[in-house]
């Protein structure tokens, strides 16, 4: 049997609106490709595709996103003010629009995060309806996750045991590796986990500590409150 | 667990000699490993949000970014003529006041979606308000509701772009019959003739909203919506 719908797939998302689509998972793209940065983000560059291009003003998109990668959840009555609430937070912002650019799907976003500390990051997520997200693609990786169980995402170099390094880090901890998804682009490989449980900062420090890893990031759940989970 | 149709939820009902609300907390605490109170402050969550977004629309200013819905909740609740009686006045003026707060980016429950987030409120709304229900009871009505919302899930799609303003819109009139009938202490069977009737009645819409927001027809299809379902109330008597 396979798994069956909640009843609170049906009875929400508890979100802001206009659209689940183009509001709600529009700011779930933000928030993940926060969470991929690790870092307080300074700019932001965001090309909207498609559906998004098109319709964004009137659904929000534009303040979605934003809010998102300020750390708001879908439900956070702060996306209303998020392009305000981000100027006062000193982060800068710039959008672009392909309206036509059918190799995506009709909700896509590309965003790229520079932080505070000069990290940076690029993802690109489609927003499927329903507040349900699937990222297609960080830093030029192909990858496919849907961002609803905490998400191991690795870049590192493509080398004989890797897998068996991470995860034995991570069933080291105890936790449980429910899928994995790995994708080779030359000589690196990226690799996708999706865990039962979270993972601790330190197993986190360890996995990035490889000297083979350049990558490696925690992805964690949208619940309703999301907004106050903070790294 | 598993239900693909709506007879396979009437069946376990008779079954277990329970009624679908009792059908549908069986089935999310099983499929979920959830307990009966984790499922009940679930649904006491969205029931709270549809509430306060009834409130906000009925009493905020709320003009969507385009101009199109400039609030006519307001203006509705207030009119003095009653053409279909105060009860469906009301619950028009309820809908339209969820659409204009979601319009405005305020927050919403989606039921099943955002475009159709106005139907379940208005009509958890008016049965508590108009009809005395409790609120116990309402949260019983939100489990019939999915009941229905499920079986298009699994066998239809509720994207208007998929399915159409049926899939949407239709979903929640079709949710909404089906608890109003549940409340006002209809049948299994009558539960069902309402679902129908609801589906009926939005047969065939097109998705193509104004500008590509979700604003017109959405607002007007909701108002609409209000309607089938409460044709269906069985006679009280």
């Amino acid at each position: 049997m396979s798994e069956q719908p909640s009843i609170f797939d049906i009875l929400g998302p508890i979100m802001i609106g206009p659209s689940s689509s183009h509001t709600a998972g529009a700011s779930r793209i933000g928030y993940v490709a926060r969470q991929l940065l690790h870092d307080e983000p300074k700019q932001a560059f965001i090309t909207l595709y498609n559906s998004f291009a098109k319709t964004h003003k009137g659904h929000g998109t534009d303040k979605a996103i934003v809010g998102g990668i300020l750390g708001f959840g879908p439900d956070d009555e702060r996306i209303r003010n998020a392009h305000e609430l981000a100027k006062q937070q000193g982060l800068e912002w710039e959008f672009k629009f392909r309206a036509d650019f059918l190799k995506f799907h009709s909700n896509t976003a590309r965003v790229k995060l520079i932080g505070k500390n000069g990290s940076s990051v690029e993802v690109v997520g489609a927003s499927l309806g329903g507040g349900r997200i699937r990222i297609q693609e960080i830093e030029g990786f192909a990858v496919d996750f849907t961002a609803q169980s905490h998400t191991l995402v690795i870049i590192a170099e493509d080398i004989p045991g890797s897998i068996q390094h991470i995860s034995g880090a991570v069933a080291e901890k105890g936790v449980n590796i429910a899928n994995m998804f790995v994708s080779r682009n030359e000589n690196m490989a990226n690799m996708v986990l999706e865990l039962d449980q979270s993972l601790d900062e330190a197993t986190l420090k360890k996995v990035h500590d490889f000297s083979w890893v350049k990558f490696a990031r925690l992805v964690s759940p949208m619940t309703e409150h999301s907004s106050r989970y903070e790294k | 667990m598993e239900f693909n149709l709506l007879s396979d939820i009437v069946e376990y009902c008779s079954k277990e000699k329970k009624d679908m609300a009792q059908a549908m907390l069986d089935y999310e605490m099983r499929n979920k490993h959830l307990s009966r109170e984790e499922v009940y402050e679930g649904l006491k969550k969205i029931l709270r949000v549809m509430e306060s977004s009834v409130e906000q629309g009925l009493t905020e200013m709320v003009i969507s970014p385009s101009g199109m819905l400039n609030n006519w909740a307001k203006t509705v609740y207030n009119a003095k003529v009653e053409t279909l009686g105060a009860s469906l006045k009301k619950a028009v003026a309820r809908a339209i006041a969820v659409g204009e707060v979601n319009a405005c980016m305020g927050k919403i429950a989606a039921a099943p979606t955002a475009g159709s987030a106005g139907i379940m409120p208005a009509v958890l709304v008016t049965m508590m308000e108009e009809h005395k229900v409790s609120r116990d009871r309402v949260l019983e009505g939100l489990l019939v509701s999915s009941a229905v919302g499920l079986i298009f899930a699994k066998n239809s799609s509720f994207a208007g772009s998929e399915a159409g303003c049926m899939g949407e819109t239709g979903s929640a009139a079709a949710m909404a019959a089906a608890t109003i009938v549940f409340l006002m202490g209809g049948t299994n069977e009558q539960i069902l003739e309402a679902v129908g009737f609801a589906l009926k009645a939005s047969m065939g819409l097109v998705c193509d909203p104004v500008g590509g927001l979700v604003e017109e027809p959405c607002q007007r299809v909701c108002v609409l919506a209000n309607g089938p379902g409460r044709n269906q109330e069985p006679d009280p008597g």
